[in-house]
């Protein structure tokens, strides 16, 4: 379990050392070793001043962390909402929040909102208020009687989803010609050359926060995914669980998908292939899901710099095949 | 007995669901170390009583106690220590090995963010020999069979060590074979570890070959209740069921037998 742990997180440090050098715009021509050193020299700060040591401090750094969390957070939550939902087909954008947060992220482009006096980037702002709006109307609506039942919740969020797509649709028609790149790429979902370390930094404290929220849950998810009343039966507050589990994930994605738009795939299929390999178990699966989600984004989008495309394209051609191919053998193996 | 007072009690429960009565008032005692079946017609508010049983309802009146301590100051945590389910049927989506599904059993007794422990381990390994599917623990639970699993699923319950046992027609899916063997298990268990068993069942039959007390429920409250040979009777059958049958005696010692009796339709 912790050899799992260890050897991820050794994964993830290999491939953040992949990301800053590969690209359209890279600094010289050179050797796959020789720019791996590079990078390793610019980390330990042996190049300070060199133009080198921007553009892999300033650019590729950010981009690759931000990579990183985002991968991470849509994982962990997706594993999350699995469990809840007890719906193996559940992704992090289920519910609702993603469209809420592309409607603010639009809302603020189409209506050139701006946030200067508080010195903050309006797109990200506006669409985690979107997001947040987003969650507690899902809360309001699909909680009955004090309870939140799957099945109502995941009602609740495909009609709203769909509801906020026409929202996204009509804001779509009001964009000016020269704009609507702007908002077509932020809906496609993309990890952005554009964004601080402040940003990131703060992206990173919501998945750290709800990632601790949800692992502390794991216990309770593996009984939950079992059924509520059998929940019950093994001592679970069910209701507590879920709330938290909705809470946590819910802010994790808001907060990830205010910076990269939403990215298809990850939170789908990353918990999946976790399970696959080591096992519904979600005191590993979260975890695990955290860490492969984010080496799996930080791939995905360096191939997706590299070929200049959008990371939503890689991860569904990486991923799905990635998937199918281990489902096949799984079931080959089990008969089932 | 030594106590003064039930293993549980139960006074004048009333329940509804929405606005339809389904418990009027029920009361009844169940004894430490007893096996008792409860029998009913459908909707005459079994599987809700043992639904308060285990705290997923609360009665709209009336009290329920457990060993003198009202339930409503249990937690459900302390409440899984104390009173084991199997429920009528599992589906499980995710593909759990029999042994962490057992494990889950051990989960009034974790604490967050951790693994289970050596005991914890040993514990759940007893109760799948007590149930004989240790020989399964390294199998996916949707790879087995009903009655296997329903095995596990009680192998699980004894995990959580329990006073009690509660079972919703534990048997309703299974073949002959596998309810004589889940039954003769629930009997060892019974005799054995002095566990009080509480089975909900629609299998006339099975209830009174094996449990020693039946409570038989009409409309929300208890009609009878007593030995098999003095609660089943072709007159109390009829009156609760409306079906007319006849009950016969056999074995040794005697236990009854319902027949369901063919009603020749004229016209």
């Amino acid at each position: 379990m912790v050899l799992l742990l260890i050897v991820l997180l050794l994964a993830g440090f290999v491939a953040l050392g992949f990301g800053p050098t590969q690209g359209g715009d890279s600094v010289e021509e050179l050797s796959f070793w020789s720019a791996r050193l590079r990078v390793l020299r610019v980390l330990l700060g042996q190049m300070s001043g060199t133009t080198v040591e921007t553009i892999v401090l300033k650019l590729r750094l950010p981009r690759v962390l931000l990579a990183a969390v985002v991968g991470a957070g849509l994982a962990i939550a997706g594993g999350t909402f699995q469990a809840m939902l007890r719906n193996p087909l559940a992704d992090p954008f289920i519910l609702g929040v993603s469209g809420g947060a592309s409607v603010g992220a639009v809302a603020a482009m189409v209506f050139k909102l701006h946030l200067h006096r508080f010195s903050m980037p309006a797109v990200p702002v506006f669409a985690f208020a979107g997001a947040l709006g987003t969650m507690m109307l899902v809360y309001w609506v699909a909680r009955t009687r004090g309870r939140l039942q799957p099945y109502v919740l995941l009602m609740v969020g495909v009609i709203v989803n769909a509801v906020l797509g026409a929202v996204i649709m009509y804001l779509s028609t009001l964009v000016e010609f020269g704009q609507t790149h702007e908002v077509f790429y932020w809906l496609m979902g993309g990890i952005r050359d554009t964004s601080g370390y402040a940003q990131i930094g703060i992206t990173l404290v919501f998945v750290v926060i709800g990632g601790v929220a949800l692992v502390w849950q794991a216990t309770r998810f593996n009984v939950l995914s079992l059924g509520e009343e059998h929940s019950q039966h093994l001592g679970v507050n069910v209701e507590r669980t879920k709330l938290i589990g909705f809470i946590a994930a819910s802010l994790v994605v808001g907060a990830v998908v205010s910076m990269s738009g939403p990215i298809g795939f990850v939170g789908l299929i990353v918990p999946h292939i976790v399970r696959l390999i080591w096992g519904p178990d979600h005191r590993l699966l979260l975890p695990a899901s955290l860490l492969a989600g984010g080496i799996f984004l930080v791939v995905s989008d360096s191939i997706a710099r590299v070929m200049v495309i959008p990371v939503g394209v890689v991860t569904a051609f990486c991923g799905g095949p990635f998937f199918l191919v281990l489902l096949k053998r799984q079931q080959k193996r089990t008969g089932c | 007995m030594l106590s003064d007072h039930s293993l549980i009690q139960a006074d004048g429960l009333r329940f509804s669901y929405d606005r339809e009565p389904v418990l009027r008032g029920l009361s009844c005692e169940i004894e430490r170390g007893e096996f008792v079946g409860i029998i009913g017609p459908n909707g005459s508010g079994k599987t809700t009583f043992l639904r308060h049983l285990t705290n997923v309802l609360h009665p709209d009146e009336g009290s329920l106690f457990l060993d003198g301590e009202d339930y409503r100051n249990i937690s459900t945590r302390q409440l899984a220590r104390r009173i084991g389910v199997v429920p009528q049927e599992s589906s499980i989506i995710f593909a759990f090995s029999v042994t962490e599904v057992v494990l889950m059993g051990r989960a009034p007794y974790m604490r967050s963010f951790g693994f289970e422990r050596q005991q914890d381990i040993e514990i759940a390994r007893y109760a799948m020999e007590r149930t004989d599917v240790l020989h399964l623990a390294d199998r996916r639970m949707n790879e087995l069979s009903g009655g296997e699993k329903q095995r596990v699923i009680i192998a699980r319950a004894l995990a959580q060590e329990p006073e009690i046992l509660l079972l919703d027609e534990p048997t309703s899916a299974l073949d002959i074979k596998h309810q004589i063997s889940i039954y003769g298990l629930l009997t060892q268990l019974n005799r054995e570890r002095d566990l009080t068993i509480v089975s909900v069942s629609h299998d006339l039959n099975m209830a009174a070959q094996y449990c020693r007390r039946l409570i038989l429920m009409r409309r929300g409250d208890v009609f009878l209740s007593g030995p098999p040979l003095d609660v089943m009777s072709e007159e109390s059958i009829l009156e609760v069921y409306g079906a007319r049958v006849s009950v016969e005696r056999r074995g040794d010692p005697a236990t009854p037998f319902v027949l369901p009796v063919r009603e020749e339709r004229s016209g």
